[in-house]
């Protein structure tokens, strides 16, 4: 289900979002969500906002991250390329 | 007996991809519930799970171990660099106004001191020969403020530039000594002549002298019909052995390109030739000698009787003369 490699860098992404080095950190969760389903990041998400308190009001990180997550998911395989065999290229 | 299973691969990759969708589905729901309900659960919780995430942050930010100290000093490093670059571009910046305005004001101070020892007033070029034409300055005194044709513009204390040949009520424009064609005399210090001065153009004269007369570079000329007019000095000769005369090319010592400021003379360079100079001494000595005319009405002995002195008119150098 994961891979050594996603662990590794989910890990890394929690890790600059807690020191709040969003400059390394958006760029990766971008690659992230490109590269995977990255529903984990939700998860990563919500337990942030639970982290700041965000419960009390809006868990913005928490809904922002839903939103592209989905957004992603869901336009991903309309930009799939295709071999004469049907295969997605990856 | 059923002997073999109806899930297919393809059917066994669709349901599994539909599970894990229904486990993230519950998952989410689930999580955002709790925090809903209960934040404070959902905040214990995630404290307790970032809590690795937290200390390690920590001991990067905060450790005096070999690896964060690194990283960090090499961060810090190189935000002081940053801030280094800022402060001295903003240093330098300040500098350079700090220069600016400390040599305006010197330019200014020069101008009022020359001003008041001389009857001068100050005036700001407004153009200059890089976008007028020829040789000529615009500055923005007219004769609203007193200026004059033929009045003489000065840069420093004793540095004559030009004369002012056009006026209008705002703004004048001042002929400088260097515009083609113009014509003066100056007396070169060194040598100690005269030499008649021509304007060259582009911020050149010229003077003209015979062969055998020491002319260097460096030497300083003044422009003697404007008092006080210390032109500029020698830049360059030009000296063939086979030719009768030889020419020494005179520059500002002040860009005119650079003027900001000049400084307007009050009352106009007059040039007088030899003959004018010598009548007005010839009159003022004249005048010097002439007898007091109330003296000559008392002791006045024409048969025209004897006149007041109130109503003696003024003895002219022919009635001197004649008497004589």
């Amino acid at each position: 289900m994961f891979s050594l490699i996603r662990i590794g860098i989910f890990l890394l992404l929690t890790w600059l979002i807690m020191a709040q080095l969003f400059v390394l950190a958006v760029p990766l969760a971008i690659y992230y969500v490109l590269l995977y389903p990255a529903f984990e990041l939700i998860v990563l998400a919500i337990i942030y906002d639970g982290y700041y308190f965000k419960f009390y009001e809006v868990p913005e990180a928490s809904l922002l991250v839903l939103a592209i997550v989905v957004l992603v998911n869901f336009i991903k395989p309309r930009l799939l390329m295709y071999t004469k065999d049907n295969a997605p290229i990856s | 007996m059923k002997m073999y299973s109806s899930t297919t691969k393809g059917s066994y990759r669709h349901s599994s991809a539909k599970s894990q969708w229904r486990f993230w589905v519950f998952l989410i729901l689930g999580l955002f519930g709790l925090g809903f309900l209960f934040p404070w659960l959902m905040t214990t919780i995630a404290t307790i799970l970032l809590y690795p995430f937290h200390a390690t942050t920590l001991w990067v930010k905060t450790s005096e171990s070999f690896l964060p100290s690194y990283l960090r000093s090499q961060s810090e490093l190189v935000a002081e660099i940053e801030t280094l670059k800022t402060e001295l571009a903003t240093e330098v910046g300040t500098q350079q106004s700090i220069k600016r305005l400390l040599e305006e004001n010197m330019q200014l101070r020069a101008m009022a001191k020359a001003g008041a020892a001389e009857d001068r007033f100050v005036a700001r070029v407004i153009s200059r020969p890089g976008t007028l034409s020829y040789d000529v300055l615009q500055i923005d005194k007219g004769s609203r403020d007193g200026v004059v044709i033929g009045a003489p513009v000065y840069t420093g204390i004793d540095t004559v530039v030009g004369i002012v040949v056009h006026v209008t009520d705002g703004y004048s424009f001042v002929d400088l000594f260097t515009s083609p064609g113009f014509l003066s005399t100056a007396f070169i210090f060194g040598p100690n002549v005269f030499s008649p001065i021509e304007g060259m153009g582009g911020g050149v004269a010229r003077v003209k002298l015979p062969q055998g007369v020491p002319l260097a570079t460096g030497q300083l000329v003044i422009l003697p019909g404007v008092s006080t007019g210390i032109y500029g000095e020698i830049i360059g000769v030009q000296n063939e052995p086979t030719q009768p005369e030889q020419y020494g090319y005179i520059t500002s010592p002040v860009s005119i390109s650079s003027l900001l400021y000049v400084s307007v003379g009050k009352e106009v360079a007059e040039v007088r030739d030899d003959i004018q100079i010598d009548e007005t001494i010839r009159k003022e000595i004249r005048a010097s000698l002439r007898v007091s005319t109330s003296t000559i009405a008392e002791f006045s002995t024409t048969t025209a009787g004897w006149l007041s002195a109130s109503e003696t008119p003024a003895l002219t150098e022919e009635d001197i003369e004649m008497a004589e």
